[in-house]
């Protein structure tokens, strides 16, 4: 299934460039989806995740103390973003640098290891394997920093058979 | 890059957060950028920190630093202390207050001024 970067507007600022996922054909994006899971049960805790965004976009950038690190493989960037150390809800993402988070999806992490969970598996695991690919093209210059590091440009248009 | 200029989903949800809880929250990740700045200025790991303020709970400092923690009055002196940086600006500022009189042998209105102490936060 063919997909894209996408930078949520609304979320991105001088500091830091927030990005979401766009899979061909959907109508909204990976980012809107966990949004749209979640709205009810977790109301509070996503109020605070997106309060949070806006403070990395426009005011302290992504630094990586605001974040849940190790998350994926070691170096990734996969991280998770969440409302309160102590609570339950996870927004997986990859945290390329202060200005460059590419969010994913996530969930309630009631369990002790994310594996143990198939949505959380499936969300973190996605991450990992697009990180590994868009860093596989920075290398080949196929995706560049641009605007001072705050934005991709490039190919940023990804295959999930190709990235398996 | 495409960017989608009418994310409703996200522009609805971000109309439901007024702006003193933006403050709020944007006071506690300016803190704990300030927090980790003085860190690492001064060359200390995290224990170090922990050391410096007398705790034992590694835990804390992540606490602190994951820019959600609601810092208690004493706990923000303590981290100014120890870390040489400032957290909290209050300073005792000079007020200029003007007082009129009317001198009916001179028939003038004498304007004088006197400094005086107030609390500006």
């Amino acid at each position: 299934m063919k997909y894209r970067l996408e930078k949520i507007k609304d979320l991105s600022g001088s500091k830091a460039s927030v990005y979401t996922i766009r899979f061909d054909g959907e109508v909204v994006s990976l980012f809107e989806t966990f949004l749209l899971k979640h709205e009810n049960s977790f109301k509070d805790e996503l109020n605070n995740i997106l309060q949070r965004l806006i403070t990395i976009g426009t005011k302290t950038g992504a630094r990586a103390h605001y974040f849940k690190n190790w998350e994926g493989r070691p170096g990734d960037g996969v991280a998770a973003l969440y409302d309160s150390p102590n609570k339950k809800l996870r927004l997986y993402c990859i945290r390329f640098s202060n200005a460059i988070v590419i969010l994913g999806s996530g969930g309630e992490k009631n369990v002790r290891t994310l594996q143990e969970n198939e949505q959380l598996k499936a969300a973190n695991y996605f991450l990992r394997q697009l990180s590994k690919e868009i860093t596989n093209r920075i290398k080949s210059q196929d995706i560049r920093y641009i605007n001072d590091y705050l934005d991709f440009e490039g190919d940023l248009e990804f295959d999930n058979h190709e990235d398996a | 890059m495409k960017t989608h200029k009418t994310n409703s989903i996200i522009s609805n949800l971000l109309n439901n957060i007024s702006e003193q809880e933006q403050k709020k929250t944007d006071a506690k990740m300016i803190i704990a950028a300030k927090i980790d700045d003085a860190i690492r200025k001064k060359g200390w790991k995290k224990k170090d920190l922990l050391q410096a303020m007398g705790k034992k709970n590694p835990s804390l400092v992540t606490k602190w630093l994951s820019g959600t923690h609601n810092f208690t009055m004493d706990t923000l002196v303590e981290l100014e202390d120890v870390l040489d940086i400032e957290l909290l600006n209050i300073r005792l500022e000079p007020a200029i207050t003007f007082s009129a009189s009317f001198s009916a042998e001179s028939q003038t209105i004498l304007v004088s001024s006197f400094m005086t102490q107030s609390f500006h936060a």
